[in-house]
């Protein structure tokens, strides 16, 4: 079997579509939404869309599972026994338990919301963020950004399950959510204990999940205000060993992220309109 | 003048074709039995992307006025794209609402934008019912969370979906009255007040 599977080998059906990251922020249409002032970006029940737009997240969940399934798993794989301990790739195999749970149910709660597989498309930038040759960036790219953002969009999910009184989403997405409070506390963890004695491999780890972290906001889908869908879910990110002083750095990441994109889209628009 | 209009007459920013839309609404108008004497407006948004979906049938000065968010035609694997499946659905429901408008039965309902999520989701339940029926595509699944995030999640909504679903004939005032049924056995604070993603009621709700 190879190692470190390149994301276009991954197995998928007919009924996947892929969609590139970047086609979604070139899209015109999205700079014209944003000169709308349509109210809070909060997944709430009043905010107009508000069943398609969950639908769509839910998908979104759903592919991001099987990628963090992937991931995991790869991990288990794609290094020897002397470059890794032993424990870390049992604590792997148990995320990859989690999340084959977590994809039966994202596939069982997009249906209770009337979707289907491969409605809608699926980006690949999840994997990708996965599949970094070094193990230990690996735990902060994966169990601390990639997973992090699951608790973020658990939590969001949770809520709208809450607010919206639908009692199969609401308890799904907390079940999800304490598991992926253990995976981010698996990442923390294990960060720690890999580079108790290197401190400058510890730092290169967390610029990269930096990185990622940035890239997992989206151009403003994960912050903490009103113009944010995903909120960033402090408590549970305390929980997973997050430090307020690092969900403090990361809530200023969403907001630079989010300045940029906005920065790229009256680029774009400009450039569309002879400006 | 054609008795369907098409706005835009030509797209810039998605695949959609002006005439195959004027086309698709013709045949459904004869199918769904929409009044061979009233004209028919389709206006489609196209800056609306997925899932910025949105729709408004109502009746203005005796013709039938359906507006669309372009997301409502949209092909959710192919961005940009146009589903003729889907569109067929919505263009068919869009003008069984127009229809019913212009009978008694419906004069007393308010205009779209000015309807709860409540009261026209109920309506579309209905509508979409009707057009499973002729044989269409139709998203039933879909339809029915819809149809609970509005009017709750509750066995009394369940119940009160496949009434809707299985009419065939109601007026304003049974939809109101399903409604009220429903929000009685409706657990949940009273929903804030609706949001709209529509370019003109922003500017009225900003001015």
């Amino acid at each position: 079997m190879k190692k470190i599977l390149p994301v276009e080998e991954l197995a998928r059906d007919s009924r996947f579509v892929r969609a590139r990251i970047e086609d979604a922020i070139s899209d015109p249409r999205q700079a014209k939404v944003s000169e709308r002032n349509t109210g809070s970006a909060r997944l709430e029940p009043a905010r107009p869309a508000a069943a398609d737009r969950a639908r769509q997240l839910m998908h979104g969940i759903f592919v991001g599972e099987i990628q963090a399934l992937e991931g995991a798993g790869r991990t288990t794989f794609d290094f020897d026994d002397d470059e890794i301990p032993f424990q870390l790739k049992l604590d792997m195999a148990r995320q990859c338990w989690d999340e084959s749970r977590h994809c039966e149910i994202s596939v069982k709660l997009s249906e209770h919301m009337g979707s289907e597989i491969g409605e809608f498309t699926e980006a690949t930038f999840l994997y990708e963020a996965a599949c970094a040759p070094d193990a230990l960036l690996r735990l902060t790219g994966v169990n601390r950004a990639l997973e992090g953002l699951a608790i973020d969009v658990f939590n969001t999910m949770k809520e709208f399950g809450d607010v919206s009184g639908d009692p199969v989403l609401a308890a799904c997405e907390d079940w999800m959510l304490a598991d992926e409070v253990t995976h981010v506390k698996m990442g923390s963890d294990w960060l720690r204990r890999l580079t108790e004695n290197d401190p400058e491999r510890r730092e290169r780890a967390l610029e990269f999940q930096r990185t990622v972290d940035k890239l997992f906001s989206l151009g403003g889908f994960r912050g903490e205000t009103d113009e944010n869908p995903i909120q960033l879910a402090r408590k549970f990110r305390e929980m997973a060993g997050f430090s307020t002083e690092e969900i403090d750095d990361l809530s200023e990441v969403a907001t630079e992220a989010q300045e940029e994109a906005r920065a790229a889209a009256d680029a774009l628009h400009g450039v569309a309109s002879g400006d | 003048m054609a008795r369907v209009q098409v706005t835009p007459e030509t797209f810039t920013l998605v695949d959609y074709d002006a005439g195959a839309i004027a086309g698709l609404t013709e045949e459904l108008a004869a199918k769904t039995g929409f009044p061979d004497d009233v004209d028919i407006t389709v206006e489609i948004d196209e800056e609306l992307p997925l899932p910025l979906t949105g729709a408004t049938a109502d009746v203005v000065d005796g013709r039938a006025a359906l507006w669309f968010s372009g997301a409502n035609f949209e092909d959710g694997r192919y961005r940009t794209h146009f589903d003729e499946p889907v569109a067929r659905t919505e263009l068919a429901i869009g003008l069984l609402r127009a229809a019913d408008r212009l009978g008694p039965g419906f004069a007393d309902a308010p205009v779209d934008e000015q309807l709860s999520d409540a009261h026209r989701h109920a309506w579309e339940v209905w509508a979409e019912g009707r057009v499973a029926r002729l044989g269409e595509h139709t998203r039933r699944v879909r339809r029915l969370y819809h149809f609970r995030l509005y009017n709750g999640f509750t066995d009394v909504a369940d119940a009160a979906f496949e009434r809707l679903w299985s009419a065939d004939a109601l007026a304003w005032s049974d939809i109101e009255a399903i409604c009220a049924e429903c929000a009685a056995s409706d657990p949940r604070p009273a929903l804030k007040k609706k949001g709209s993603i529509r370019r003109e009621t922003l500017k009225a709700a900003s001015g």
